[in-house]
Formats: C-alpha cells, structure tokens, sequence
C-alpha cells in the first residue's frame, strides 16, 4: 500500500468521509471489470461489486495494508463470486452442470463455435482451474494484479506466481481446444 | 482442431470488459457506511519498509550474492591477484634496454632451456614467456624511447633456488625518472636489513648535495640504467610452508654508482613480512651500470618485482617507475 492510500485511510480514520469515497473512486473500475468477467452479467456484476464493497467496509479491520486496497477488493469480490455459484466445500468442475449453474445465458448449439461461446467457456475454464492457478488467473489478468504484488500478497515468489499462470494458461488453452473445431 | 497456445490464453483473457453503468459509483458511494472502523495499521507510515526489504526472499538473496561476487571480483583485481596463468617454465623474465655493447644480452642458460632465451630469434621464444612479458608491460608502460629491444628470460636451472641463491647477470632496465618518496614502513625495514647494503649509504651520503639530491626521469638525454648484476631473492622457509606466494613490488632509486638506494616497500603480495624483508635484501645487492645524462651517471627511480612461487625459483624483474 502506498504512502497516499494510507493518507487516504488516515483522513477515513478520522471520519472523512471524502476520503473513502476516493478509494472508491480509485478502484471501482477494475473491481466491476473483475465482476463481469467472473460473471458475465451486467446486473450481477454490479449487484457483486456492490457486495464487495459492503463486505470491505464491515471488514476493512482485517486489512492488513501489505497490498494495495484494490488487491484486497480482488479477493474478497473472487471470493464473494465463488461463494454464489457454488455450495460450501464444492470443487468448481469443469462439467455442464457446472455450466448450468453460472449466469451465463444458455448458447444455442449453433453458438458453440462462436466467439461469446469462447469467450464464456474460457470463464468457465477458468474458475475450473485448481485454487492456486484460478486466483493467480483472476487475479493477474482480470484484476490487473502485478505479479509481484500478486506473489508478496500470496506470500510466495514470483517465480511460483509465473509458474501457476503458465500451468493455467496451458490448461486454459487445452480447455478451449476441446470446444473450437 | 483449433489450437491456443498460452499467448492466446492470455490475449483473450485480457480482452477489456465494458464499461461499468454510469451509476455504479454513486450507488458504491452511497453504500459507504457513516462509520468505518480504520486499523491502525493503515493510518502509519510502514516501518521498516525499504524497498529492498519489500522484496521476496530469494531476489534478496540474489541482489545480495551479486554484490558479493562483484566485491570480490573487484578486490581481487585490485590486489593483482587475478592475472594470466604462468607456466612452470615462466621462472624469470627480465626486460632490458640495448645497450650498445649488447651487455644485456646472453643469460647463463644451460641446455635444458635453450628456447626460453629470448635472445634467439622470434620463433624460438617461448609464447608463454611472452604472454608473461606483456601482461608485465602493460602494466607498467613504458616510454617508447625507453623500451627494451630485447628482453631475457632466465631458465629455471639457471636462476637460484630459494635455498641456494645465486647470481645472475642479466640485462638492464629503463626506467623513467620519478621524484623519490619517503616512507616510515621503507625506512624500517632497511633498518631491520641494515648492514647488508652499507654502501648505499656510503655513496648517497658522500654524493655532492647538489647531484645527490637530483632524480631524473629516463628519456630523451637521460640514457636508462642496465641491470649488471640480479641476486634472486630467499624464499623464506617460513614463508614457504605457509604458501605464502605472489609479487613483492618495490621502489628504489639507482644512484650514481649503480647501487640500489633504499629500496621501498610499495605492495607485498605474498602477505608475508618474511618475503618483503628477503626482497629487500636480494634488490640491495643489485648492480646496475648508472644511468646517465650526457655522460656523467645521474640517479633515477625503478620499481623492482620479486615474484614468489613455490617449487620453483624466485624470479625477479625490473620494471620503470610509472
């Protein structure tokens, strides 16, 4: 975290209340960026991004200020995603009745060679990858995460962080050959 | 089958997403509740947070291998201690001026070297001994007019051993001119030796004070003394059995007579006192024929090299003052 957020977050401590509209002003792009690409719906990823905030805010004493705010708010808006579309200790599988349960409008068999049919099946793809590789995923490429943050935040090297995404790319890309002819 | 490699993985999921509804801000604003409980932890500067100590562990550790590798690399270039390897037959190289009488030339050499004398044509030089000649002459230059046309380079039958020393007659040295300095160190040790040298004394303390107190440089009228006479140095069996090893490089002047006036400590690599001390004694009994100016010999300055290496001779050269 930088010296300026945690301005920011001195002026919030002492009830200015501009202060934390800044910190909304800063990131909410990039948390309804991650939203949509988690969901893929507009509605949903506003309604998700609203939660995140709220949950931020209840819990913001459990932010620690090693990353930045917006690191933070990835994780929590991942994790608020994660917990809607599945039930408790549920691994995400890579399975139509996995499909079925995302937001993600039904395609038509004559969308599946389609690019919004890659574009969703990536999504799916993605949020079947192992934990590890998944968050690295969302994290890194939709949430804008630069891997050394992304790694001092994990508590791993950066060598570690590269070696999942590589891993997750090279699943991902798997993943979408078996639906593109 | 269509394939994707990892950079269009990655090319897709970095594809932008669409803009947010216009009033997603407000409403995220307006959910921001009237008191928010900030922790400490936020509102202070991070302490002991230099970016250095911000970063992981093993880049750490690489930042501070490479600082270390670099620091060693550079002291030991400092202290001369990488250089060309020598080969064993490198015992002796001594670099010397023409001479007109051509007294420079024809080191004792026995038959089992006969090509390491440089006096013989190119071919027969040994390329090692000039390796060792040029890396010794770049790193003390010297002035075009002063530089030798010939260098000798003494076999390892033929230089003493460290147990037996002996003499050798070689060839002299040009050696640029350089006003002497003083040191406590240089003084201490030719008093520890003192007796072994008492006529450098002698002749720099009978010398007129006007022409005693003159060092010239060598070049132009100034003719480069010629080494007559090379004591090898001992190899100090203390010394040896500590492996102690490397150059003892030493600043003298040549006075009028040929003789080698107070030689001076200027780098003693081999760490050993006990090597210095025996350099110092073996330069003391060097004789040179004088340098001179329009024919009457003046003093000048040299820098000596006495190289110690185990299990072989104790070469030593001459080299010109920088």
């Amino acid at each position: 975290m930088d010296g300026d957020e945690r301005a920011l977050f001195a002026a919030l401590a002492r009830g200015d209340r501009a202060a934390a509209e800044e910190l909304v002003e800063r990131t909410y792009r990039q948390v309804w960026a991650l939203c949509f690409r988690l969901c893929g719906d507009r509605d949903q990823a506003a309604d998700l991004a609203q939660e995140t905030y709220r949950k931020a805010w209840a819990g913001l004493s459990g932010f620690a200020g090693r990353s930045r705010f917006s690191t933070w708010l990835y994780r929590i808006a991942t994790n608020t995603f994660l917990n809607r579309v599945r039930g408790p200790l549920r691994v995400v599988p890579l399975d139509e009745e996995f499909a079925a349960t995302l937001p993600d409008p039904a395609p038509g068999t004559e969308q599946l060679a389609g690019e919004a049919e890659i574009g969703g099946r990536l999504r799916r793809a993605v949020l079947a990858l192992k934990p590890p590789q998944r968050d690295a995923v969302i994290a890194h490429y939709w949430g804008d995460v630069p891997v050394a943050e992304l790694a001092a935040a994990e508590g791993v090297s950066e060598v570690a962080v590269r070696k999942r995404l590589r891993r997750a790319l090279a699943a991902l890309g798997r993943a979408l050959e078996e639906v593109v002819p | 089958m269509k394939r994707f490699d990892e950079n269009d993985v990655a090319k897709r999921l970095g594809e932008p997403a669409p803009p947010p509804p216009p009033d997603l801000a407000a409403r995220l604003k307006a959910g921001i509740p009237e008191r928010v409980e900030v922790p400490p932890a936020l509102t202070r500067p991070a302490a002991g947070t230099l970016p250095f100590l911000r970063r992981p562990l093993g880049r750490r550790l690489v930042a501070l291998a490479a600082v270390l590798v670099v620091g060693i690399v550079a002291n030991l270039v400092a202290r001369r201690v990488i250089r060309p390897p020598a080969s064993p037959l490198e015992v002796a190289l001594i670099e010397s001026a023409p001479t007109p009488e051509g007294k420079a030339a024809a080191p004792v050499a026995d038959a089992t070297a006969p090509s390491l004398q440089e006096t013989a044509p190119p071919a027969q030089a040994p390329a090692a001994a000039d390796r060792l000649g040029k890396s010794r002459r770049e790193a003390a230059p010297m002035p075009a007019a002063t530089r030798p046309a010939a260098r000798q380079v003494v076999a390892d039958a033929v230089v003493a051993t460290a147990e037996a020393p002996a003499e050798v007659v070689v060839g002299g040295v040009a050696a640029p001119m350089v006003a002497r300095t003083e040191s406590p160190e240089s003084d201490r040790l030719e008093a520890r030796a003192a007796g072994g040298a008492p006529a450098e004394r002698v002749a720099t303390a009978q010398a007129p004070p006007d022409e005693a107190a003159e060092i010239y440089r060598v070049g132009g009228p100034v003719v480069a003394p010629e080494l007559e006479r090379l004591v090898e140095s001992e190899y100090p069996e203390v010394a040896r059995r500590a492996g102690a090893r490397g150059e003892v490089v030493i600043e003298a002047v040549i006075d009028r007579a040929g003789m080698v006036v107070k030689p001076r400590i200027v780098r003693n690599m081999t760490g050993s006192p006990e090597c210095a001390e025996a350099a110092l004694d073996a330069v003391r009994k060097w004789r040179y024929r004088p340098a001179s100016l329009e024919g009457r010999p003046v003093a000048v300055t040299m820098t000596l090299t006495v190289v110690f290496e185990p299990g072989r001779a104790a070469p030593a050269t001459a080299t010109p003052t920088p």
